[in-house]
């Protein structure tokens, strides 16, 4: 015995327990993207913005989100600018730039691929082998997120775009606030937000999908037959703490539907407000002697990254 | 009882799991350790919703959600 759509008399392909509907392909694809279009309208995310960058790694989430977007960006008035980040991570990165390239393609999308070897001269494979000697302490994924945050800020910059989107997902945001609870890190909690307004050398941040979940990501791309890498970063099997908050978010919301959408609009709506007032606004941002980009010290994380790693490949 | 095939797309293994009559979707998922978010199951290429009922020696694809990209 098979479950029907909500919505007629097809058979259902998922059951969104949080919104007591199950829904067939077609209902599904429209409910997320009339979701999708809510969520950017109620948070005035787009609002005066005429240029947008879309960074795309490739994956399923940020695929997703480029279309969605796409659909909309007549809609609310702003042009996309897609951006691929060649990490250079083994057949990953190839895989995944091959990837964002096709979907860009797809929708006839205006894009910039930058090879972080080539423009840097190190890759996340060279991190991954030398950064102890480099003296890096920090975990990969950790390095690789600083690199990733500093060149969209810097291309957006250059082309003069109001905004970055992102495809950070329910399930993403839902790990950043327990992470950052869990370890006291309070200027991390603060910097949680699906917008981040611009500041000093920062494009604002916009994060569209913070309130669709992972698997409705997924299936959103394999229901409309989108292209992308299903494969993990080999690099994400050393996140195991990571993988313990998404088992157990999971389980909490199996028996609790909704709990992670509560859990993360009540954080986004109520708590980080107050203290993004308290721990954020003052917070005094200077130039980085070497790059010139926005930095709380005198050099900014990506160039001491990129010093270290200049050092350690030079030998 | 009934048997089914689960496919494990990540791993690239097939088990054969053995459920009670009547068994659902989702005790399938249980089965395997995991929940209903962590993975998709698709038969004949469609994704079955937890609450459907297997089919005795059907063939389910479990799909894992978590990219860790």
């Amino acid at each position: 015995m098979s479950v029907k759509c909500s919505f007629c008399s097809n058979k259902a392909i998922t059951k969104l327990r949080y919104a007591k509907l199950s829904l067939c392909s077609k209902h599904f694809v429209e409910y997320v993207e009339k979701r999708f279009s809510k969520i950017i309208s109620k948070n005035k995310l787009f609002k005066n913005m005429d240029k947008v960058v879309v960074a795309v790694s490739g994956g399923k989430d940020s695929v997703t989100l480029l279309h969605l977007l796409h659909k909309v960006s007549k809609e609310f008035n702003f042009e996309i600018i897609g951006l691929t980040i060649d990490l250079g991570i083994r057949k990953y990165s190839v895989e995944s730039v091959e990837k964002a390239l096709k979907n860009y393609e797809m929708l006839n999308i205006k894009y910039k691929v930058i090879e972080l070897k080539n423009k840097y001269g190190f890759s996340i494979d060279d991190i991954a082998k030398y950064r102890r000697k480099a003296g890096i302490k920090k975990p990969i994924c950790s390095i690789c997120g600083t690199i990733k945050r500093y060149i969209m800020n810097k291309y957006a910059l250059e082309i003069g775009a109001n905004a970055i989107a992102t495809g950070h997902n329910l399930d993403d945001m839902v790990y950043y606030i327990f992470s950052s609870l869990y370890s006291g890190r309070v200027d991390n909690l603060a910097k949680i937000s699906i917008y981040s307004p611009s500041e000093f050398k920062f494009v604002a941040k916009v994060k569209p999908l913070a309130y669709i979940s992972e698997k409705e990501t997924l299936l959103y791309a394999m229901l409309r037959k989108l292209p992308f890498n299903y494969n993990v970063c080999p690099y994400a099997r050393l996140r195991t703490f990571h993988e313990y908050i998404r088992k157990t978010s999971n389980v909490l919301e199996e028996n609790v539907p909704g709990l992670k959408i509560t859990f993360a609009r009540m954080f986004l709506e109520k708590i980080n407000p107050i203290l993004y007032s308290h721990y954020l606004s003052e917070k005094k941002f200077k130039e980085c002697k070497i790059c010139g980009m926005p930095t709380t010290g005198k050099i900014c994380s990506f160039c001491k990254i990129k010093s270290a790693m200049e050092k350690v490949l030079k030998k | 009882m009934i048997k089914v095939k689960a496919k494990l797309l990540r791993e690239n293994k097939v088990l054969e799991i053995t459920l009670d009559d009547n068994a659902r979707v989702i005790d399938l998922i249980h089965k395997l350790g995991h929940t209903v978010e962590d993975v998709i199951v698709l038969k004949d290429e469609l994704p079955l919703v937890e609450d459907d009922i297997l089919e005795e020696n059907g063939e389910y694809i479990i799909m894992p959600v978590a990219s860790g990209g």
